[in-house]
């Protein structure tokens, strides 16, 4: 009998063990394979994020709470700026396009997001892709709005819908616009970006929606009706917004503008560089993702560990097997080699089956994480990288055989053929 | 014989001229090139005594003119990284390379003809904007139509390596 088929059929006989081995290393390599996808999904879906923006402007604040406010949509912005400042801006010489945003509305948790319908020629994620409809189109009418992909999708929205929207951003409101209800106009194809998330409607819909609730809260009575709202809307012209993304004419022009904003008299302004700000921003959040690495790596360290013990314990209990295949004209070689292959064979094992678990876990997580967190995890196999890393563990775990190997070669003769029981 | 001897000293002189040429072709470019030489000299005045005190900022020097001589060279050149555009996969495609890191907020940030716009054929996986890199490739000067432009710095980039 050759030796691999010797070493097959002495694992199937200690099975047990053998297979809660096998399972502690795929649990670990899964947990590794989940970290490495997730990783580069989360790191991916955030630098899609924005792109074709040469600035943002917003009020006076640190370049990265800018950016999770006016493109993640999270944390709450510091100040508006002044509507005299954005169309002074927007008729700045270098300025090729403005396009204004206003928060601090939510529907069910989602934001609202007024801007004006060029937003959505402007606006670019991931490798300057624009904004695509999945069906329906952009705003016209006052009363119209336009859901990201995740929005209509977790509500179960269609086109033509009739929805209210709340005052303020907390996940669920007391206190509804409900005399102003909203028709869905269009709903956005996925972007995998925070856009997926969000609604939008007209800046003047956003001025309407706070029409009587200039004084903090609703004025009793003053609730204005559709008609009213819209023969006030005429008049509408918003005070302020909350960022302004900008676009420019010439991008060499980028750090001079933006020094001017950040000098701005009338007003205390910051002007962001996009790239610069997610840098800064993945330098915090990043510290995260190496923490998460280093725990996957221990992870898997532990599970050779264990694969290590099992062999030697076991090594102790195949004293008389080893004897017999000595007595029957086994090298010392031979036996090492046996044990080799052995923990080859289980690491080998040990990574399929995590690779596989680690499949059936994201095809299982990845539409809740989607809906939840909106990180888009594609079920697919590992990167080049992740197969590189793959192989130094099972190389590591040929080393790891190599232990009772060496012990085993060192004894076999001298042990087990003396009988010290 | 003689003849043939002549052929291979000239053909052994031109790998040699060759060889030269190839190692002397990149050549480091300092960031004052970039700026023709009156402005560079003029705004070397300027900047000597910059207050770092009181309100009033000065106004940004801004600057679109370019050296034309240096259209087409192939150059290699110190900078650090301003990411502008990716691939959609968080590695990047084009950046500004520029002279200094934004530490100092007192001086007004450096004119237009002291960026190159860096353009990568293969986007490269995402680099530090706190590291300094080398930049290797040829420079272009871009002719810009408008009214606030007049031209600027790009560059095909070959090679973006640590300082």
């Amino acid at each position: 009998m050759t030796l691999p088929g010797l070493a097959i059929r002495s694992l199937l006989n200690r099975r047990f063990a053998i297979g809660l081995t096998v399972l502690t290393i795929a649990l670990s390599i899964g947990l590794l394979v989940l970290v490495e996808q997730l990783r580069g999904e989360v790191r991916e879906s955030f630098y899609r994020s924005v792109s074709g923006t040469d600035l943002i402007v917003g009020a006076r604040t640190s370049p990265v709470q800018l950016l999770l406010y006016s493109v993640f949509g999270l944390g709450e912005p510091t100040n508006n700026v002044s509507w005299e400042t954005y169309t002074s801006l927007a008729g700045t010489a270098e300025v090729a396009w403005a396009v204004p945003i206003s928060l601090g509305d939510a529907h069910q948790g989602y934001r609202v997001v007024g801007t004006q319908a060029q937003f959505f020629d402007h606006y670019r994620y991931a490798d300057r892709q624009p904004l695509a409809f999945a069906r329906g189109d952009r705003f016209e009418d006052l009363f119209e709005v336009v859901l990201g992909h995740q929005v209509a999708r977790n509500l179960g929205y269609v086109l033509d819908d009739e929805i209210v929207l709340a005052h303020g951003t907390a996940n669920v409101s007391l206190q509804n616009h409900d005399n102003l209800p909203f028709r869905i106009a269009g709903i956005l194809a996925p972007t995998g970006t925070p856009i997926d998330q969000q609604l939008y409607i007209s800046l003047t819909a956003h001025e309407a929606l706070h029409l009587g609730w200039q004084n903090g809260m609703p004025r009793p009575g003053a609730n204005p009706t559709d008609e009213q709202a819209r023969a006030m809307a005429e008049r509408l012209t918003p005070d302020s917004v909350t960022a302004i993304l900008l676009g420019l004419t010439t991008r060499a022009a980028v750090f001079g503008l933006q020094r001017r904003v950040n000098d701005y008299r009338q007003e205390a302004l910051s002007a962001v560089l996009p790239g610069i700000a997610l840098q800064q921003l993945w330098r915090i959040t990043g510290l995260a993702e190496q923490i998460l690495r280093v725990v996957a790596g221990l992870v898997v360290l532990s599970g050779l560990l264990g694969m290590l013990t099992v062999l030697l314990t076991t090594l102790n209990e195949r004293r008389r097997e080893m004897a017999i295949l000595r007595a029957n004209g086994a090298r010392p070689l031979h036996i090492a080699g046996l044990l080799i292959f052995e923990a080859a064979l289980l690491a080998a094992a040990g990574i399929a089956l995590g690779l596989i678990l680690a499949v059936v876990v994201q095809a299982i997580a990845a539409p809740w994480l989607l809906s939840t967190v909106g990180v888009n995890l594609a079920v697919g196999w590992p990167s080049a990288v992740l197969w590189k890393i793959l192989g130094g563990i099972w190389l590591a775990g040929v080393v790891v055989g190599a232990v009772p190997a060496l012990m085993a070669y060192r004894r076999t003769l001298a042990d087990g053929m003396q009988v010290r029981m | 014989m003689i003849k043939r001897i002549g052929t291979v000293t000239t053909l052994a002189l031109m790998l040699s001229l060759a060889g030269a040429l190839a190692a002397n072709e990149t050549r480091v470019l300092e960031w004052i090139e970039l700026m023709p030489q009156e402005e560079a000299d003029s705004w070397l005045n300027d900047s000597a005594g910059v207050d770092h005190s009181g309100f009033d900022a000065p106004e940004p020097f801004q600057s679109f003119s370019t050296v034309p001589e240096l259209d087409g060279e192939t150059v290699r050149i110190p900078g650090f990284v301003v990411p502008i555009e990716t691939d959609g996969e968080g590695n990047l495609l084009e950046f500004f390379l520029v002279p200094y890191f934004g530490a100092c907020i007192h001086v007004p940030p450096p004119p237009a003809n002291q960026l190159i716009y860096g353009r990568l054929d293969e986007a490269i996986p995402m680099v530090n904007i706190w590291d300094a890199f080398w930049m290797e490739g040829q420079l272009n000067i871009e002719d810009i139509e408008n009214e606030t432009a007049a031209s600027a710095y790009t560059m095909d980039v070959a090679s973006l390596e640590l300082y």
